[in-house]
């Protein structure tokens, strides 16, 4: 009887399982492939769920004509808030292992599996800690830099080293601009008046994947030149 | 019956180990002889299209590949649940992609352990 119950608990089990519905299946053929590095291809080779693509695509019109696309979301706030909460998550998690992806004071808190200094566009004032990402390589191949940039709000400027994650990536041919130095850019502004926007900045070289987030209650259009202008400078002074 | 109260309470401790990643973004993982063998992708604060595929393999062959689905939320997992004692000799190899909202498909990275030690800096906090 009990190896029944094993039994049967344990093929129940031997599935995917996530916090969401209606599953679609990932086509393996598709890509992007490890090490693939940066790819910009038409939408309709971009491996995504179909659903995904069309309502993609209506949000990037919605994004052109009013400048953000619509999506009510708590992370705007979440990401406002920690300019009250930072100080103590780095406190309660000082003494924390090298696995912890709480915030930490300094980036020395952190082992990470390439060598990195914080860029020098953003003041070590306005930094209220740094946080791993990515995943473990005898360290983390990322890392956030929260801060606070008084013309645009809270942001977060995540690195990943793709060398050691062997990260890729597939971009929309109709997204891509080249405002960061030259380098394949992409910006999304998306939020609501009722849970504030996130603006983000995407740039992408052979070693790094650079994306700057900043959190408003507001939109103003004149934050994506600013946001452009801090990854110029942020870009320009780490590489 | 020890057997099985064995396994049930490794359940509820590998339950507890798995529900910790990244607070700050992005952050994969595998875990293996963990009472599960696992792959996982998860942001604590923000929502993606997720697809995680996990491949175990035992004296070095592959036994099965639980396949990537797209999903949405603030966390995927292929696991297979109580499939490997803590050193039953398994390896998990994870292959974590997301989907983000204006058209990009990202290759995050690939996890390959044989031990499920990440899950000490994780499963306590």
């Amino acid at each position: 009887m009990n190896k029944k119950i094993l039994v049967t608990i344990t093929l129940f089990c031997t599935t995917s399982i996530a916090n969401a519905e209606s599953p679609d299946a990932f086509d393996t053929t598709k890509g992007p492939y490890p090490s693939q590095g940066v790819q910009v291809l038409p939408l309709s080779k971009i491996n995504l769920p179909p659903q995904l693509k069309t309502r993609q695509t209506f949000a990037l019109l919605q994004q052109k004509q009013k400048g953000y696309r619509e999506n009510d979301s708590t992370y705007p706030r979440s990401l406002i808030s920690l300019q009250y909460t930072a100080k103590d998550e780095i406190e309660k998690n000082k003494n924390s292992d090298q696995y912890d992806t709480h915030l930490k004071k300094n980036i020395a808190d952190i082992k990470l599996a390439f060598p990195y200094s914080a860029p020098s566009a953003i003041s070590p004032d306005n930094t209220l800690g740094f946080a791993a990402l990515g995943l473990w390589q005898n360290g983390w191949t990322g890392i956030a830099q929260l801060f606070k940039e008084n013309s645009i709000g809270v942001c977060s400027y995540k690195i990943e080293n793709i060398l050691v994650s062997k990260g890729a990536i597939q971009i929309d041919e109709n997204t891509v601009r080249h405002d960061v130095n030259n380098k394949i850019t992409t910006i999304d502004i998306a939020g609501s008046m009722n849970s504030g926007f996130i603006y983000t900045i995407s740039w992408y070289d052979k070693t790094y994947f650079h994306d700057l987030e900043c959190a408003n209650l507001a939109f103003k259009p004149e934050l994506k030149d600013k946001l452009i202008a801090l990854a110029k400078k942020i870009d320009a002074g780490a590489f | 019956m020890k057997k099985l109260v064995f396994w049930v309470i490794l359940t509820v401790l590998t339950l507890n180990h798995s529900s910790y990643a990244g607070f700050h973004g992005l952050t994969i993982h595998s875990r293996a002889n963990c009472g599960n063998n696992e792959s996982i992708t998860w942001d604590w604060g923000n929502t993606w299209w997720y697809s995680t595929s996990s491949e175990h393999y035992l004296n070095g062959k592959l036994q099965h590949t639980i396949p990537a689905e797209w999903v949405w939320g603030l966390r995927s997992a292929a696991v297979h649940w109580l499939e490997a004692k803590p050193g039953s000799g398994w390896r998990v190899v994870g292959k974590h992609w997301i989907g983000t909202n204006d058209n990009k498909a990202r290759f995050l990275g690939q996890t390959d352990v044989v031990d499920c030690s990440i899950y000490d800096g994780w499963w306590d906090h």
